[in-house]
C-alpha cells in the first residue's frame, strides 16, 4: 500500500500539535497580549490573597480619625470615615474578580447551550420559542430588569449576580447560534449523522467544541461588561450591599469629590481603568491567537 | 438469492422554495426527479453530471441522510425510506458515505483516532481492544502510519484527510458506500492514489459504491457502470465500457465531447453546447435538456421523454431521449 | 508574428514569505518569457507556486508576509519589480490584466456589472460614463453574453457560474491589455461551461493579438490551448518548453508522472492508474539537493547532493540530472 507519510514527516519531533497550542504559541509571540495577561494575572493574584484573607482584610475598619490625603501610612489617604482607602481599593479587586468569574463563567455556559441547541434546531419551533424568550429579555430595559430581580431575591448576596446572568447569556446564545448553524451544515456534521452518532452527541461533541475559541473571547467580554456593570449598579445603590467594590467607593466619592477629596475617586476608577483596559486587549489578542483561520 | 444490493425507484426530491409570509410558495425546485436504478454486490455505479444535476442529492437520499420526497430505496432487500430510527441506526453500519471537502468532512477538534473510534462507540462493536484493532487495521488499508492516530487533521493534507475520510467509512464494515466526489478537491497526482485506493476496496472487501463525480474520465476506471444525470433525471445509463464507446444521449455526447484531452495534436471535437444550466427552479417542459440540444423537437417540449432500453445481449443501456422513441 | 523582443521576461524571481514558522521561500528562481501574442501555460499542483508567480507579475503579492527577494520581471523592457503602487495602479487593467478562479467572489456582488465595468474603463479612459458604458456592453457583447444592455445592468448574483467568469475576462479585456493573466480561470466551472469559456479566450486572444499565462493544473486544458508550457514543482521551474515537445516527450520524471496519472479517457480500462509515490514535500523542510528526489524512480546520488538547473535548447528545458528519452507520451497510453 502506498504510504502516505513521507519520511520527513516520520523524523519530525513527536510534538503533538493541538489547535490550543498553536494559539498558545501565536499568543505569546503577541507582546502587547502578553504585557496585557500579565497586567490581568497581578490582579488576579491580588484576588486571590484578598480572598485567602491575606491582605486588605482592614478595608471597613475605622483606622483613622477622619480624611486625609495620601501620607505613608495610608497610600491612598482615608475615607470620610477614617477607611483606608487603599486597603478598600484592593479589596474591591476580589469582588470585581467574584462578580466577572462568576457572571462570564455562567452566562457563558447558558448562553452556548442554549445557542447550540438552536442552531441545531435553527428555524424550527424550539428555536423560534428560544429567540422569542431572548428578544423579550432584551427589550426590558437592563437596569430596570436588574432592579427587578434584585427586588426579587430581595435578601441573596448574589442577586446582582444572578440578574446579570440574566441580562447576558441572551448575547452568547445568538453568537454561538450563529456559528452552530454555519458548523451544522459542514460535512463533519454529515459525516457524524451518517454514522448514527445519537443528535445530543452531535450537539455536544461535534458541534460545541467547535464554538470554543467563539466561547473563550465571549467569556473575556462578558467578564468586563460584568465589572462595568457592577459598578454603574453599585452607584445607582442595587449593587454590593455588605462589602466594598469601586463602584461602591465611587459612589461614596461623589459626595466627597465636591468638597475637594479625590483619593477615593482617583483610586477606585484608576484600578477599575487599568483593569478594563488590559483585559480588553488581552481579548483582543485573544481573539487574534484563536482564529480558526489562521490555524 | 437476488444478488441486487441496493434498489432504488423512482425516487424523488422536491424543496421548496421560498416560502415568506406574503408568498405561499416561491418555487419548487425538483433536485431529483424520477430516478431508478440498481447496484449489485459488489458493483459501483458511477454518477456523473454537471452542478446542479441533483447528483450529491441523491446520494444523500440514498443513505436518508436527506428524506426523500418519493420513491423507494432498498439495501439488501430491506427498506429504507420508511425505517424508524432504531432500525435506521442499525442500518447506518452498512451504508457509509465519502465526503468531498477533505477540510469540512473531519471535525477540527477531534484527532484522527476520535474520528476513528467514534463509529465504533456508538455501535458499541466489540470490546475496547477489538475497537483499537480495527482502527489499526483501517489506517494499514488506507496507508497511514500509527503516528497519524495522535494528530489533528489540520497537520495533513488534503489527500490525507481523503484517506482518514475513507478510513472512518470503513470502520463499520459497510456493505455499500456512496463516494461524493471524493477526488475532486484532490490534485492530479493526489488523485490517482486515491482512486487506486478505492479500487483496490473494491477488489478485496467486494463493497458497492455510488460513485458520485463531475469528471467522466474519473469516472471510467471505477465504475462498471455509469449514469448521467441532467436538471434532476437520469439521462443515460450503460456499463462503463458502452458509454464511453458509444454515448447515444446528446447531453453524454457533448459531456464527453467537453473533456479537454492532453494531448496537442488530438482535434478538439467539442460538440459546443449552446446556453447555461437552466435554473432547476424553472426547468424547461418536457425534456429538460431540450433548450441545449441540437435536436430539439416540439414533441420535446411537449412530452416528458421516457427511458428505452438499448442494449443489446442482455446488456442493458437505458436512454431518456425521444431521438429513440418507436 | 512574433518580435524578438520578449513582451514578459522574468528572471530568476524569488519570493519568500514571513510566516509563523518562519521565512519560507514560494518560488525559488523562476524564470520564463512570453512573447506578444503568445499563451503559455504554467503548470503545478498546489504549493507549486504558480499562482505566487503569477501575482507576482501584477503586483500583487500581499507585501507584509511577501517579499521579492530576488530576479527580475521585464513588461516591455520595464523593470516592475520595486514599482510603486501608483505606477503599478496605471498597468493593472490597462497594459496587464488579471482573471481569478472565484467568479462568486471576484466580482463585488454589491455593484452592478455596469458600475464595476465603467470604474475600469473611466480608471485608464478618459472618457464619460455614456461612452464607457457603450463599450462595456460591447464588451460583453464581445465575451458571447446574450443581451448585454440588459445584463449589464443585473448585479453578479443574478448571473450564472460561467457568465460571471466571462464577464471577468469581459472586464479584464475592456482597456485591450496586451499581457492577460488567468489564474485557474476555469476550474471552478462544470465542464462543458469550461468549454465554452477556453473557446472564447482562445478566440478573443487571437482577435487582440493578445499573450495570456494561463495557470492552471489541468493538463487538458493546456494542450487545448496553449503555444507553451512551464512546469513548476515546489516552487522551482523544472521543465519547460513548447506544448507538442511537453507532452510527446516529457523528460522530467515528475513531468512525465504528472502526464501519465491524469485521469483521461481510455480505450480500455486499466487496473490502476499510474502514480508518483510519496506527498509533495513541505517547504519548510525540503531535502537537500533535487527537490523531487524523494518521489523520483529514477533517483541516482547526485540528486540528493546538488539542485539542478535548467538546460537545453529553446524549444525544450529541463532541470534534472537524469533527463531520460521516453518514448512518446501518446504512445505509453
Amino acid at each position: 500500500m502506498t504510504d502516505v507519510l513521507s519520511v520527513q514527516e516520520i523524523e519530525k519531533p513527536q510534538k503533538r500539535e493541538s489547535l490550543w497550542s498553536k494559539a498558545f504559541e501565536k499568543f505569546t509571540r503577541d507582546r502587547l497580549g502578553m504585557v496585557s495577561l500579565f497586567v490581568v494575572s497581578l490582579y488576579l493574584f491580588v484576588a486571590i490573597l484578598v480572598w485567602l484573607g491575606v491582605i486588605a482584610q482592614q478595608w471597613d475598619e475605622l483606622l483613622a480619625s477622619g480624611q486625609m490625603g495620601p501620607t505613608a501610612e495610608y497610600w491612598f489617604g482615608t475615607t470620610i470615615n477614617g477607611q483606608d482607602i487603599f486597603q478598600r481599593a484592593i479589596y474591591s479587586t476580589k469582588t470585581a474578580f467574584e462578580v466577572g468569574l462568576i457572571v462570564a463563567l455562567f452566562a457563558t455556559a447558558i448562553g452556548a447551550v442554549a445557542g447550540s441547541f438552536m442552531g441545531y434546531y435553527s428555524g424550527t419551533v424550539l428555536d423560534e420559542f428560544i429567540l422569542w424568550i431572548m428578544n423579550s429579555i432584551d427589550c426590558v430595559p437592563y437596569f430596570l430588569l436588574v432592579a427587578a430581580i434584585a427586588v426579587a431575591l430581595d435578601g441573596n448576596p448574589y442577586s446582582m449576580h444572578i440578574a446579570m446572568m440574566f441580562a447576558f447569556w441572551t448575547g452568547t446564545a445568538r453568537v454561538v447560534r450563529g456559528e452552530v448553524i454555519k458548523l451544522k451544515n459542514m460535512e463533519f456534521t454529515e459525516a457524524a449523522h451518517s454514522l448514527g452518532v445519537p443528535t445530543y452527541k452531535i450537539i455536544f461533541k461535534h458541534l460545541m467544541p467547535n464554538t470554543t475559541h467563539i466561547l473563550l473571547v465571549e467569556m473575556t467580554l462578558l467578564f468586563i461588561t460584568a465589572i462595568k456593570s457592577e459598578v454603574i449598579l453599585s452607584f445607582l445603590g442595587l449593587g454590593i450591599k455588605d462589602s466594598i467594590s469601586w463602584g461602591l467607593m465611587i459612589s461614596e466619592a461623589s459626595g466627597e469629590v465636591t468638597a475637594g477629596h479625590f483619593c477615593n475617586f482617583f483610586a477606585a476608577s484608576g484600578m477599575l481603568f487599568v483593569l478594563v483596559l488590559a483585559f480588553n486587549m488581552f481579548s483582543d489578542s485573544l481573539q487574534d491567537a484563536l482564529d480558526p483561520r489562521k490555524v | 438469492m437476488s444478488d441486487v444490493l441496493l434498489e432504488v425507484n423512482g425516487l424523488k426530491k422536491h424543496f421548496s422554495v421560498g416560502k415568506s409570509f406574503l408568498k405561499r410558495n416561491r418555487g419548487l425546485c425538483k433536485a431529483v426527479d424520477d430516478v431508478s436504478f440498481t447496484i449489485r454486490k459488489g458493483k459501483t455505479l458511477g454518477l456523473v453530471g454537471e452542478s446542479g444535476c441533483g447528483k450529491s442529492t441523491l446520494g444523500r437520499c440514498v443513505l436518508r441522510l436527506l428524506e426523500p420526497t418519493a420513491g423507494e430505496v432498498r439495501i439488501a432487500g430491506q427498506d429504507v425510506v420508511n425505517l424508524d430510527a432504531k432500525s435506521l441506526k442499525e442500518l447506518r453500519k452498512e451504508m457509509q458515505i465519502i465526503f468531498q471537502d477533505p477540510f469540512a468532512s473531519l471535525s477540527p477538534r477531534m484527532t484522527i483516532h476520535d474520528i476513528l473510534r467514534e463509529p465504533l462507540d456508538t455501535h458499541q462493536v466489540g470490546t475496547i481492544e477489538e475497537r483499537e484493532a480495527k482502527i489499526a487495521e483501517v489506517m494499514a488499508i488506507v496507508g497511514l502510519r500509527p503516528q497519524a492516530l495522535n494528530r489533528y487533521p489540520h497537520e495533513f493534507s488534503g489527500g490525507q484527510r481523503q484517506r482518514v475520510g475513507i478510513a472512518r467509512a470503513l470502520v463499520l464494515e459497510p456493505k455499500f458506500i456512496v463516494a461524493d466526489e471524493p477526488v475532486s478537491a484532490l490534485d492530479v497526482s493526489v488523485q490517482a492514489q486515491v482512486l487506486n485506493l478505492i479500487a483496490e476496496l473494491q477488489e478485496t472487501k467486494g463493497i458497492s459504491f455510488l460513485f458520485i463525480a463531475h469528471d467522466l474520465a474519473v469516472v471510467q476506471h471505477i465504475c462498471d457502470e455509469v449514469g448521467v444525470m441532467y436538471l434532476g433525471r437520469m439521462v443515460e445509463k450503460a456499463p462503463a465500457e458502452e458509454l464511453y464507446r458509444s454515448p447515444k444521449h446528446p447531453y453524454t455526447q457533448a459531456l464527453l465531447s467537453a473533456i479537454p484531452v492532453p494531448d496537442p495534436t488530438a482535434k478538439s471535437e467539442a460538440i459546443p453546447l449552446e446556453g447555461d444550466v437552466p435554473s432547476p427552479l424553472m426547468p424547461p417542459s418536457g425534456c429538460t435538456f431540450r433548450t441545449r440540444c441540437k435536436h430539439a423537437t416540439t414533441r420535446c417540449s411537449k412530452e416528458v421523454p421516457q427511458a428505452h432500453d438499448l442494449g443489446e445481449n442482455g446488456v442493458e443501456h437505458l436512454v431518456t431521449c425521444h431521438l429513440f422513441a418507436d | 508574428m512574433t518580435h524578438n523582443e520578449p513582451l514578459l521576461k522574468v528572471d530568476n524571481l524569488t519570493v519568500e514569505f514571513t510566516t509563523d514558522k518562519g521565512v519560507v521561500r514560494a518560488i525559488n528562481g523562476v524564470s520564463f518569457e512570453v512573447m506578444p501574442g503568445e499563451t503559455i501555460a504554467i503548470v503545478g499542483e498546489s504549493g507549486c507556486g504558480k499562482s505566487v508567480s503569477s501575482l507576482s507579475v501584477m503586483g500583487l503579492v500581499p507585501s507584509p508576509p511577501g517579499k521579492i527577494v530576488d530576479g527580475s520581471i521585464l513588461f516591455n523592457g520595464r523593470e516592475l519589480v520595486g514599482l510603486s503602487e501608483k505606477e503599478y495602479r496605471k498597468l493593472r487593467g490597462n497594459d496587464i490584466s488579471m482573471i481569478f478562479q472565484e467568479p462568486m467572489t471576484a466580482l463585488n456582488p454589491v455593484l452592478k456589472i455596469s458600475t464595476q465595468m465603467v470604474d475600469v474603463i473611466r480608471n485608464h479612459n478618459k472618457v464619460s460614463k455614456q461612452e464607457a458604458k457603450v463599450r462595456a456592453i460591447e464588451m460583453l457583447r464581445t465575451v458571447g453574453i446574450p443581451s448585454p444592455e440588459s445584463r449589464v445592468n443585473e448585479y453578479p448574483h443574478q448571473l450564472s457560474g460561467g457568465m460571471r467568469q466571462r464577464v471577468m475576462i469581459a472586464m479584464a479585456l475592456s482597456c485591450n491589455p496586451s499581457l492577460l493573466l488567468a489564474d485557474e480561470p476555469t476550474t471552478a466551472l462544470d465542464v462543458t461551461i469550461q468549454a465554452q469559456v477556453m473557446a472564447e479566450m482562445v478566440r478573443l486572444q487571437k482577435q487582440l493579438n493578445m499573450a495570456v499565462v494561463l495557470v492552471t493544473h489541468d493538463l487538458g486544458v493546456v494542450a487545448e490551448s496553449c503555444q507553451r508550457v512551464v512546469v513548476m514543482y515546489c516552487g522551482e521551474v523544472i521543465e519547460q518548453g513548447t506544448v507538442e515537445e511537453i507532452f510527446a516527450n516529457p523528460k522530467h520524471p515528475y513531468t512525465q508522472g504528472l502526464l501519465k496519472s491524469i485521469p483521461v479517457v481510455r480505450d480500455k480500462k486499466i487496473p490502476r492508474l499510474p502514480t508518483i509515490e510519496g506527498v509533495v514535500p513541505d517547504l519548510f523542510h525540503l531535502p537537500p539537493g533535487c527537490r523531487f528526489a524523494d518521489r523520483c524512480d529514477k533517483v541516482g546520488s547526485e540528486c540528493h547532493q546538488g539542485s539542478p538547473v535548467l538546460e537545453g535548447d529553446n524549444g525544450h528545458q529541463v532541470a534534472c540530472f537524469h533527463h531520460t528519452k521516453q518514448t512518446s507520451y501518446t504512445e505509453a497510453v
